[in-house]
């Protein structure tokens, strides 16, 4: 017996299947991936957003993501019953999720993205209710846990550090930067976090990023990352506590922990 | 099923349970990870009939490691042993294990011929061990050449060393890295280096053994020294699963050729060198500002040699998870693979001027660092396979279809259903994928050409 034999399901699909697939495919909104229509379209304030309660999951519209408007399902449960795993585990996971059209983690930029979503749903007298619902839920798994994401912080020695978001999954992306620097409040200038920032939540504006997570936690956030330069490689995830929320840059890559479940139900402009 | 257990292999002595090698195997349908050890990483080596050569500074067991094997795997060095020792010394001199001399007093006659016999006895044991390799000086060194290539030439003819196609080389030696401060010791021949299929790095701090593993063997042990056990000859067994691998090994498989390309031709480019080969590793390699220098810059290609240990490693190690978990296990071809790269090419690969600079010679960090890098890669080429199985060129549309993330060969026809049905895409092409992480693709053709069916 040949004990060797690929593991990983492939979401490659034969050039019959594919057509065949699209043959039957109907643009609507349940499945009109990447429909131009003008229903799928927000202005980004919330006017034309949905947020719907589903069964096990909330579904958010108008998430900005990579400079993509995407639908996004936030999981009511933690990964894997709460299961924590290393980002490696969790990449493996989420491979195998991804091509199920299952739950997995998600990088940095994505989970701030739809907090940021979210938060600007608050006021919406039509959506208040389930917005408060889902921030309830993730503030209450930031005070219980360290939730990790699948992005990967490469510090150099020299020259800029690298952060990799969707670590180890097929959409994986690099950005370059000055990651190091100091520990401290994300809105105080002798932390200038506001590069840092952009890098890992994809919003440059420190006081946006921590009026987000102050409306999720009601804290303060806070930016750890390592100091000084030196080739090192680190995790990043979020929690908070009685002190405020962190966003950690420093965690070691052979931690485990628990994890948020997204996954994006329909994207524009991929293309 | 074969004769040989988990049980027999099992050190009786060097204890090491560190956690060397991580691996994703499907048991009975489900997916999980096992660890394996430092020990098991030398079972699969052995079975596997890969030379092993153990470099750390004193005191790390290497020499006990080596005498478990000898003794508890082949039976040890005695008259109905399948092993040889030797020591590495200056005196040292090969014909003394292999040859001798008989005199026929009853003849009279004195013939040069015939007076030097090849002790076949010798020559036919499995296992050759050398302690302590580097204090014999480099001209004796050479002599070693003929054990690590199994071999052994006698009155012009070349005898082939083992029984049944299986010799096994293994040798350690004493080395501070950063100090040098062994007086005695010569330094290694980088062709003896590169017949080693596996260095262990023993003093790198995975490799180690555990403090519970500390703990157990100073509670065992009466005194410093290495403990001999009790004969126990597996060799048969080891023997067998041996020749599975090589029957494995000799299959083209697709997964694993790959691999091979992305080591040798693809490290072998060089995207910033006007002949887009390596030919100035490392020296240029420190002023490259070439975006994908990450894994280029650090290690070049693998020759031949390696790429055929990697192959029989990465079996071995599947065979030794299922000795370990005592069932029928799958194991994915690029894990394998990876993590026997991690061992299996020689250090000498790695760039000497970062490995000094930036690591302080710690070169099994750099490696694994390196092979982290290498991973990366390889999830890139890895969703391409399917599609150059089928026989097509490795450009791809991904798309999601009903929610779930799809990918496809890139055709006209394709690319105007999805326009029709307003379906966003990328076009992604493994080609330049692999060229902008700095990895050659001259390969590509020839592979797509070899396996695929179309």
């Amino acid at each position: 017996m040949n004990t060797l034999k690929p593991l990983g399901k492939s979401n490659y699909v034969s050039q019959e299947e594919a057509l065949r697939d699209l043959d039957n495919y109907i643009g609507n909104g349940s499945s009109g991936e990447g429909s131009d229509s003008e229903e799928n379209k927000g202005d980004g304030d919330g006017n034309n957003t949905t947020l719907e309660d589903k069964t096990d999951f909330w579904s958010i519209d108008n998430v900005r993501y990579r400079n993509r408007t995407c639908s996004v399902g936030l999981a009511k449960t933690l990964l894997d019953s709460g299961k924590a795993k290393t980002q490696d585990e969790w990449a493996e996971y989420s491979r195998q999720a991804k091509q199920q059209g299952d739950f997995h983690v998600g990088d940095f930029p994505l989970y701030y993205a739809l907090f940021s979503q979210l938060h600007s749903l608050r006021e919406n007298p039509n959506m208040r209710s389930i917005a408060e619902e889902a921030r309830a839920f993730i503030s209450k798994q930031m005070f219980k846990k360290w939730l990790m994401t699948l992005t990967r912080l490469q510090y150099k020695k020299k020259g800029n550090d690298v952060i990799v978001h969707n670590y180890s999954m097929q959409d994986r992306y690099e950005l370059q930067g000055k990651i190091v620097g100091k520990d401290g409040n994300i809105t105080s200038a002798d932390t200038d976090a506001q590069g840092t920032l952009e890098l890992l939540t994809g919003e440059k504006d420190a006081a946006e990023v921590n009026e987000v997570y102050k409306w999720m936690t009601g804290k303060e956030s806070y930016l750890l990352r390592v100091n000084p330069k030196q080739n090192t490689e680190r995790i990043a995830g979020f929690y908070a506590d009685s002190d405020g929320v962190d966003l950690n840059c420093v965690r070691y890559p052979d931690y485990s922990y628990s994890a948020l479940g997204v996954k994006i139900l329909c994207a524009e402009g991929t293309r | 099923m074969t004769k040989l257990t988990y049980e027999q292999l099992r050190f009786p002595n060097y204890r090491n349970t560190n956690t060397a090698v991580r691996l994703r195997v499907n048991v009975d349908g489900k997916i999980e990870t096992i660890s394996l050890s430092l020990s098991d990483l030398v079972y699969a080596a052995e079975i596997a009939g890969l030379n092993m050569l153990a470099v750390a500074d004193t005191g790390r067991g290497k020499t006990q490691l080596m005498t478990d094997i000898a003794w508890h795997h082949f039976g040890g060095d005695q008259e109905s042993g399948n092993a040889n020792w030797a020591d590495g010394r200056p005196s040292f001199d090969i014909t003394d294990l292999f040859e001798r001399q008989e005199v026929d007093l009853s003849s009279g006659r004195f013939d040069s011929n015939t007076i030097r016999q090849l002790r076949r006895d010798k020559t036919g044991r499995c296992f050759f061990g050398v302690d302590e390799l580097n204090r014999a000086p480099n001209p004796k060194q050479n002599e070693f050449f003929d054990l690590a290539d199994g071999k052994y030439t006698f009155d012009g003819q070349r005898y082939k060393l083992g029984r049944d196609d299986y010799a096994l080389f293994m040798s350690t030696a004493n080395l501070n890295k950063v100090n040098g401060d062994f007086s005695g010791t010569f330094g290694l021949d980088r062709a003896l280096l590169n017949r080693a299929h596996l260095t262990l790095d023993l003093d790198h701090k995975d490799f180690r053994p555990t403090a519970e593993d500390e703990l157990a063997i100073e509670e065992r042990k009466a005194n410093p020294r290495v403990d001999v056990p009790p004969p126990q000859d597996i060799s048969d067994g080891i023997i067998e699963i041996n020749h599975q691998i090589r029957e494995d090994s000799k299959k083209l498989d697709p997964y694993l050729t790959a691999f091979r390309f992305l080591i040798g031709r693809g490290l072998d480019y060089c995207d910033t060198d006007k002949y887009k080969d390596k030919g100035a590793f490392p020296t240029l390699c420190g002023d490259c500002s070439f975006s994908g220098k990450d894994l280029c810059s650090l290690v070049k290609g693998s020759s031949e040699r390696t790429i055929a240990a990697i192959k029989a490693l990465a079996y071995g190690l599947s065979h030794i998870a299922k000795l370990k978990l005592g069932k029928e296990v799958e194991i994915d071809p690029f894990d394998a693979a990876l993590q026997a790269f991690r061992f299996t090419t020689y250090h000498g690969n790695l760039n000497d001027v970062i490995a000094s600079d930036e690591y302080g010679e710690r070169r099994q960090t750099m490696m694994d660092e390196a092979v982290q890098e290498l991973s990366g890669r390889v999830r890139i080429l890895e969703p391409y396979i399917p599609q150059m199985l089928e026989g097509y060129q490795p450009v791809s549309l991904v798309y999601n279809s009903n929610g779930k993330e799809r990918r496809a060969t890139r055709t006209d026809e394709l690319v105007a259903k999805l326009d029709k049905n307003k379906i966003s895409y990328q076009t992604t092409n493994l080609k330049t994928e692999l060229k902008e992480k700095g990895i050659g693709t001259d390969w590509i053709n020839a592979y797509v050409k070899k396996f695929g069916r179309k």
